[in-house]
């Protein structure tokens, strides 16, 4: 039986937080995505992200690299199952990364139908379109995709749990499922992020309805996400406000997001919501959101976000990760402080940087050490 | 003849209907080719005053990627009474994505901007190693090359792509500019391009003093 001292103690930072209470200190988490992992352990994307063990050794070295209150780095991936299923928003490059091309699956004049019932819409016509197994076999590719994503989680199932334990990391926070705000989810998945901004000029009713038809078919998914953990959150990466007029926003991207962010509390899950880009021209409209809500900048302004935005929402990220990956030690540390004058007053933060290393290059080990450090000392309260 | 100043305002404002009503009615009135250019010249400005509403912080990215289509489907309505001298154009670009990314949103924004400022645009798609680049040079001399990329690793494509442009020698013919998410003034120099920019708008304001 291990001692989970360290483990508790970390934990509380959390728990306490979502409490409103001020923790101990500001706790400090770092996003390395395992492709990014993988690459700084002398591994190949290309090839070992498809071995759940060495996706599992690069994740344990992260660990012990980076004294982060979580896993720096979670011991998991879906590349094999994009990469069986053929799926076309997910395709990998030269060196094997998986990439997002813009694709629309649906034409403009089945709005209509797709709105009547995005599931029906979605398995039997969108899904046939995007995942190449599919157009190979119509009737057994569904079973085949079930199987092959079960197959992929049970190869990693307990890893993520396994080395929160050995290095004594935080799991209160625990992500138990990743939706979409109605707008964005179809412009990824279904008409494209530049062909959705003409469908708002010329077609906007049924934006609007397709919006809303995708907000109750996201509020089903709430429903059947299984609860996990302390702080069992769903997390949404927010997409294309930033690109869109606030009085845009405030019409098509915004009511749907907002009924989707209560439904997601009143399930009992905990929102962390990512808004990522620049929120700066749309700040004002945040504090809209009912708390408890964990919140993510990738681009605002902290000062302007420590202006308007309520601390009753739990902020994260913020600091500029590109100098993890530029800059000195010194200058990493000196932004480090600044960070925390800005918004860590309140007591309701969580250290991060504003962008996760999704590559090997993205950040220089010693800079994001002498970081994690600093904050541990310069952040308690 | 149109009133050419409503209808730059009327591209300006995005006002899709109101432009292509006008055009369809000009189109009616069988005009000459040298109306006809005038009335390209007036979408043209309009596009231009997107574009300036867009550095201004009023107008999105979404809305230039409207802006591109409306202007597309302006142009389609024109062709009719255009005739088919060739108009001059401002200049060339040979534009891609480069090796290793797949993303072109912010390409194809800069291309319709560019194609609105009047520049031929060679647009070689995404995912193009140096080679492409350097064949389409070869093959049409342009005075611009515009290489685009989102993740951090197309800046080593960026570089690559420049370093072999310089080893056939065709380095001094041309200018490059760099866009996208990852590119910075450090990054700029480092690549050895001429310019870099995440903006549409001044990317194509950067091109037109080149060939000024």
């Amino acid at each position: 039986m291990s001692d989970n001292t360290l483990k508790n103690e970390r934990d509380q930072l959390f728990t306490d937080l979502m409490k409103g209470i001020k923790p101990k200190r500001v706790p400090v988490t770092a996003g390395i995505s395992i492709e990014a992992a993988l690459e700084k352990v002398g591994y190949s994307v290309k090839r070992d992200q498809y071995s759940p063990q060495k996706c599992y050794e690069a994740a344990e070295e992260m660990a012990r690299r980076f004294d982060t209150d979580t896993l720096p780095t979670v011991p998991s991936t879906q590349a094999a199952v994009f990469r069986y299923i053929d799926q076309k928003f997910m395709q990998p490059g030269a060196d094997g990364f998986f990439q997002h091309p813009n694709i629309a699956p649906l034409e403009t004049e089945e709005y209509p139908e797709f709105s009547k019932d995005p599931f029906e819409f979605i398995v039997n016509k969108i899904q046939p379109r995007v995942f190449g197994i599919l157009q190979e076999e119509p009737v057994l590719g569904h079973l085949k995709i079930k199987i092959a994503r079960d197959v992929v989680a049970s190869k990693f199932a307990g890893m993520g749990v396994k080395l929160a334990e050995q290095y004594q990391r935080s799991t209160a926070q625990t992500t138990c499922n990743l939706l979409w705000a109605p707008f964005d989810f179809i412009a990824d998945y279904i008409r494209s992020f530049s062909t959705i901004m003409i469908d708002v000029k010329r077609n906007p009713q049924w934006v609007l309805d397709a919006c809303e038809a995708v907000l109750q078919y996201e509020i089903e998914q709430i429903k059947i996400t299984p609860k996990r953990g302390a702080i069992p959150t769903i997390s949404y990466p927010l997409h294309m406000a930033p690109f869109m007029k606030t009085k845009d926003v405030e019409k098509f991207w915004w009511p749907t997001f907002k009924k989707l962010m209560i439904a997601t509390q009143e399930a009992g899950f905990i929102p962390a919501i990512h808004y990522e880009q620049n929120w700066d021209p749309h700040l004002d409209l945040i504090n809209d959101i009912p708390t408890p809500a964990i919140i993510t900048f990738e681009a605002s302004d902290q000062k302007l976000v420590a202006q308007k935005v309520s601390t009753n929402f739990v902020w994260r990220s913020m600091y500029p990760a590109v100098l993890l990956k530029t800059g000195t030690k010194q200058q990493c540390i000196d932004e480090a402080k600044r960070t925390l004058d800005n918004v860590a007053g309140g007591g309701n933060y969580i250290f991060s940087t504003n962008k996760g290393a999704i590559r090997g290059s993205d950040v220089k080990d010693e800079n994001l050490q002498a970081v994690i450090e600093f904050v541990k000392e310069y952040g308690k309260y | 003849m149109v009133d050419l100043k409503a209808l730059t305002a009327s591209v300006g404002e995005l006002d899709e209907e109101k432009v292509l009503e006008v055009l369809g009615s000009f189109v009616a009135t069988n005009p000459s080719e040298e109306d006809a250019q005038q009335v390209v010249a007036a979408c043209q400005s309009g596009m231009a005053i997107v574009g300036d509403l867009y550095e201004k912080g009023e107008y999105f990215v979404g809305d230039l990627i409207f802006a591109g289509e409306l202007l597309t489907n302006a142009i389609n309505t024109l062709k009719p009474v255009l005739g088919s001298a060739n108009t001059a154009s401002a200049g060339s670009i040979v534009l891609g994505t480069v090796a290793g990314d797949l993303h072109d949103i912010g390409k194809n924004i800069f291309k319709s901007m560019c194609e609105a400022a009047g520049f031929t645009v060679y647009d070689l798609g995404i995912d193009q190693p140096a080679g492409a680049f350097i064949d389409k040079v070869k093959e049409v001399k342009p005075n611009i090359i515009g290489m685009s990329g989102v993740l951090t690793l197309a800046l080593e494509a960026m570089k690559d792509t420049v370093d072999a442009i310089k080893e056939a020698g065709l380095r001094d013919s041309v200018k490059i500019i760099i866009g996208g998410n990852p590119v910075t003034k450090e990054a700029c120099a480092q690549i050895g391009a001429d310019a870099f920019t995440t903006n549409a708008a001044e990317g194509v304001k950067i091109c037109q003093g080149w060939v000024k």
